[in-house]
């Protein structure tokens, strides 16, 4: 393996993110060549000291939501609210806002069910607006079931 | 989702250089995108999407407020380099950390896009707005720059 051919898996090296396999090439070859150690060596620097999100800000977060969720617009018509096909749209929702962590005390192996039991709507904050579609929630349409998995699976449910 | 937050951070960060106002950012962008997730269709990494949104975040309030402070290379209140006598570094690590800082937006956001958060230089064009081409190499030009300043 040349320094050209590594120069773009470095980084997955230096960060930990190479399978075995690979991560054996790119050893061997950062064990014998200076130039891609020392470059390594910033690479893993540059990880290692990272920030990370403050303490608080997830729920910091989550009250911002909340809010923005509540400011219903006036002169716009109620409905009871049934449970919609937006429904795994809406948790997907709270677990962006509020993290998995907040919203499940133990995120291993959660169904998506049983997300969805987890979750009680206020109707107050459900309508519908002048073209039908329901607002006061994310609307996916247009997102296949298998994009929506993939995000619930990104998003760690 | 707790990744997710973290790399929104970073990216306010790296944009706005400001603990305080890379919070607000991060909330203003987290909320826009639940905002906006009917946009969301899924012909990108949901990651990207929010960081993208998060970085325009970012922008917008790093052009109302100009608060980041960008420190010239041959400023003398820092020496005659960004880890000159002026500036106090904790210990190898922090110090190259300090220096990313010092790089232009795109390469700085490249670099941390591509070592801190694992995305690939096509992700990282859709963050930084530009080719995947463009964003391989403002990434290099950044690393090589960062080797050129520890080797001073």
């Amino acid at each position: 393996m040349t320094c050209q051919e590594l120069v773009d898996r470095l980084p997955d090296w230096a960060t930990g993110r190479l399978n075995d396999d690979e991560g054996a090439l790119v050893a061997a070859h950062v064990a014998v060549c200076d130039e891609c150690s020392a470059e390594a060596d910033v690479l893993h620097a540059l990880f290692h000291a990272r920030p990370e999100a403050p303490a608080g800000l997830a729920e910091r977060i989550a009250r911002a939501a909340s809010v923005q969720a509540e400011a219903v617009p006036e002169g716009v018509a109620k409905r009871t609210w049934r449970r919609p096909a937006w429904a795994l749209s809406a948790a997907a929702v709270l677990v962006l806002a509020v993290g998995a962590t907040l919203l499940l005390r133990d995120p291993q192996g959660i169904e998506v069910d049983s997300v969805l039991e987890g979750i009680s709507f206020d109707e107050s904050q459900v309508w519908i607006v002048d073209d039908g579609a329901v607002a006061g929630a994310p609307v996916l349409d247009d997102l296949s079931d298998e994009a929506l998995a993939a995000l619930l699976k990104e998003l760690g449910v | 989702m707790a990744l997710h937050q973290s790399s929104a951070f970073r990216v306010s960060l790296g944009i706005l250089g400001d603990d305080a106002d890379a919070q607000d950012a991060t909330q203003e962008g987290m909320v826009r995108a639940l905002k906006g997730l009917a946009g969301f269709r899924g012909d990108s990494s949901f990651r990207t999407w929010l960081l993208a949104i998060v970085a325009n975040v970012a922008r917008d309030i790093l052009r109302r407020t100009s608060r980041r402070r960008e420190v010239p290379l041959d400023d003398d209140s820092a020496g005659n380099s960004p880890f000159g006598d002026g500036v106090v570094l904790q210990s190898e690590v922090a110090r190259v950390r300090a220096l990313l800082a010092h790089l232009p937006e795109k390469q700085r956001l490249a670099v941390q896009l591509r070592i801190d958060d694992g995305l690939s230089f096509c992700e990282v064009g859709d963050v930084i707005g530009s080719s995947e081409g463009s964003a391989r190499v403002n990434y290099h030009h950044g690393i090589r720059r960062l080797k050129e300043w520890l080797k001073e």
